[in-house]
């Protein structure tokens, strides 16, 4: 009976931990042909989003209302932010604002 | 021995009378299509900076600060390829003419100033870069031999677009303010 306890006691913090970790994910935006790839992204509270500039130009990724900023990326540099609130993140590249994307963060 | 020297001798000026008679962006090599390419984008700087001592939109800003941080660095990779593949850039009509008519702009935009001057500069960034993006679409990636230069260009034409869309949006934009001022 103990033995048995146990067993669903450490079972139950396996799953805890498990679920926490697979929440805190890292997720990757390409920035490529001026546009964001994926475009659209969803994530989870605690998620990092990494972007990676492939144009040969400088790109930024800056929230519509400038509450985060990676600030000027080269090619081949990159930037990530982690997403702690939920919510809808809209941003777009500063240089070229017609490049936009959007971040939906989803509660854990 | 005498003769075909002779023969050798005529060959290359007659290639080389060939390509400085060219008339037609067709006609062009790829040293030439380099250097009208380069001579294009040292003009878009210019009147960037143009923009940057005569406007005070930050709108127009931006846009002039992006049009200089592109330009550089589209020229910037084309000099190194051409260093790369050890040649020069060759001067042309159409690089002569583009000048030309660069100076005549830049002499009429310079006595603007204020909305005037905000609304032509985005009217003409939008058609310059609508009248080079057609030329290095249409005519220039189509006819350049070298591979390395043909991919810099599709990915500078890619740039150029991006630029004439911002333009366009620009130019709207005031257009739409002052039409609303009046």
């Amino acid at each position: 009976m103990a033995a048995l306890s146990a067993t669903i006691l450490i079972a139950l913090v396996l799953s805890t931990f498990t679920a926490s970790q697979a929440a805190q994910r890292h997720h990757v935006v390409e920035i490529q042909g001026f546009k964001f790839v994926p475009a659209k992204l969803t994530v989870r509270q605690g998620d990092t989003v990494e972007w990676i500039n492939r144009d040969i130009v400088p790109h930024t990724v800056t929230k519509k209302d400038k509450a985060w900023d990676t600030g000027k990326l080269k090619k081949g540099q990159s930037a990530g932010i982690v997403f702690s609130s939920p919510g809808i993140e809209s941003y777009l590249c500063l240089y070229h604002p017609k490049m936009r994307g959007e971040i939906t963060v989803l509660a854990k | 021995m005498l003769k075909r020297t002779l023969i050798a001798a005529l060959a290359a000026v007659t290639l080389t009378h060939t390509a400085a008679q060219a008339e037609s962006p067709a006609e062009l090599n790829d040293l030439e299509i380099a250097h009208v390419a380069y001579t294009a984008d040292n003009i878009d700087i210019r009147y960037a900076h143009l923009a940057l001592a005569i406007s005070k939109d930050p709108k127009i800003h931006d846009f002039a600060n992006t049009m200089i941080r592109d330009h550089t660095v589209v020229n910037e990779l084309a000099l190194a390829l051409l260093k790369k593949l050890k040649v020069q850039p060759q001067d042309n009509f159409l690089s002569r003419q583009l000048s030309e008519n660069a100076d005549k702009l830049v002499a009429e935009m310079s006595m603007l100033s204020g909305k005037d001057f905000d609304l032509r500069y985005a009217e003409n960034e939008h058609g310059y870069h609508k009248a080079v993006n057609d030329l290095v679409g249409k005519t220039f990636i189509p006819n350049i031999e070298n591979a390395e230069m043909k991919a810099l260009f599709q990915q500078a034409l890619a740039i150029f677009e991006a630029h004439e869309a911002h333009a366009e949006t620009m130019a709207g934009s005031l257009m739409q303010r002052q039409s609303m001022a009046q």
